[in-house]
């Protein structure tokens, strides 16, 4: 199953930040096929998916943040083909929305002049929510699957199980954004 | 040149993206790209707007700025750098590397085919033009859209605004949410801002 990577790069104070997160992913054969997102006032997570996310590239990933101490989460990716016109993306959004599912990333995957392949970072615990809300709402305006790897649908379970484990802390409005629980290796520590 | 615009969607969520999506629908503007993600609830997102020249009857980027401003979305503006890199480990870092102190408001990959990548980089406008030096002395390849104007003839009033708000974005006594950041621009607020 692919994973959408939600990286907190910059927290409390860039430049530079982007560029040696970049150069060690890219010094650790991580190949990044689809980034987007921005930074305001400072704080600037950005979401990703890797070409590659076999276990061996996600022990290299971990390894990375480590490193780098930069805070990240990884949620299974929600596709949704939706009809390129306007309003589409807000249509699809309301359903979860209505169905009190949260969005925790997005990003345009596949834009064609017709349509568009929209990925939703969806907690893993909510997938199975999600995939029935966006069928039973609208049937006929989009499609919506999970992305996964044809050889191995269970890929990647121990990253949906760490997502679970920090999302109670990521909600703690008293738990710093930066905790080192967001970036250390899983089961060994700083 | 096209833009990148940095929006703060969710200081709440869910229900955000969805009320965004919607209203921009409702006025008919057509997102081209977008990508982000939040972080304790904190989740700025970038997209591209596919009628941003800033003039012209197709222009779309007052209609979002009304958006905005009725959903109360901060956002800010940056002009877009479009850099082709090779798509492969290290291509993206090593343009951010040329860039050095240069901030980088906001990432996108634009298009892909397997081989090479087209990057946006929303940088603010009065760097636009060191950006590009920066970039094109470590042999970046940069995409032009043949109607852009010769040097800094594309800088217009939303250019204008970005850079009257950065120091209240940098600043971090200003709230994320301030209203300035939504608020629709009136010609007297452009009074003295500086462009270099």
């Amino acid at each position: 199953m692919h994973k959408q990577v939600s990286a907190l790069l910059s927290a409390g104070g860039s430049p530079g930040k982007l560029a040696a997160f970049g150069i060690a992913l890219g010094g650790s054969e991580l190949d990044i096929k689809k980034i987007g997102g921005a930074e305001w006032l400072n704080d600037g997570p950005v979401t990703l998916i890797l070409r590659e996310d076999g276990e061996d590239k996600r022990r290299a990933f971990e390894g990375v943040c480590a490193r780098l101490q930069l805070p990240w989460l990884s949620f299974p990716i929600v596709a949704v083909e939706l009809a390129d016109v306007q309003g589409s993306l807000g249509a699809m959004a309301a359903v979860l929305g209505n169905n009190d599912i949260n969005i925790y990333s997005v990003l345009l995957l596949e834009p064609t002049e017709t349509m568009a392949v929209v990925g939703l970072g969806i907690r893993p615990s909510k997938v199975e929510d999600a995939l029935r809300a966006l069928r039973t709402a609208q049937p006929n305006h989009y499609t919506a699957t999970v992305l996964q790897h044809g050889d191995d649908p269970n890929d990647g379970a121990e990253w949906d199980a760490r997502t679970e484990d920090l999302l109670p802390r990521w909600e703690d409005p008293n738990a710093s954004k930066d905790d080192p629980a967001f970036w250390q290796v899983p089961g060994q520590g700083a | 040149m096209h833009r990148q615009v940095a929006s703060l969607l969710s200081t709440s969520s869910p229900g955000r993206l969805a009320k965004l999506g919607s209203a921009l629908g409702a006025r008919r503007i057509d997102i081209a790209t977008t990508g982000g993600a939040e972080w304790k609830h904190h989740g700025p997102v970038t997209l591209t707007i596919k009628n941003d020249w800033g003039a012209g009857p197709d222009d779309q980027i007052r209609g979002f700025a009304e958006v905005m401003a009725e959903g109360e979305f901060p956002w800010l503006v940056f002009r877009t750098i479009e850099v082709e890199l090779k798509d492969e480990p290290g291509a993206l870092g090593s343009a951010a590397t040329a860039l050095g102190d240069i901030n980088v408001y906001a990432v996108t990959i634009l298009e892909t085919d397997g081989t090479n990548a087209l990057i946006g980089l929303g940088v603010r406008p009065s760097q636009v033009g060191e950006a590009i030096t920066r970039l094109k002395s470590h042999n970046a390849r940069l995409r032009r859209h043949p109607n852009d104007p010769e040097g800094d003839g594309w800088w217009d009033e939303w250019d204008d605004r970005t850079e009257r708000l950065i120091p209240d974005f940098d600043n971090p006594k200003v709230r994320p949410n301030d209203r300035r950041f939504y608020q629709l621009i009136r010609p007297s607020d452009q009074e003295g801002v500086r462009r270099r």
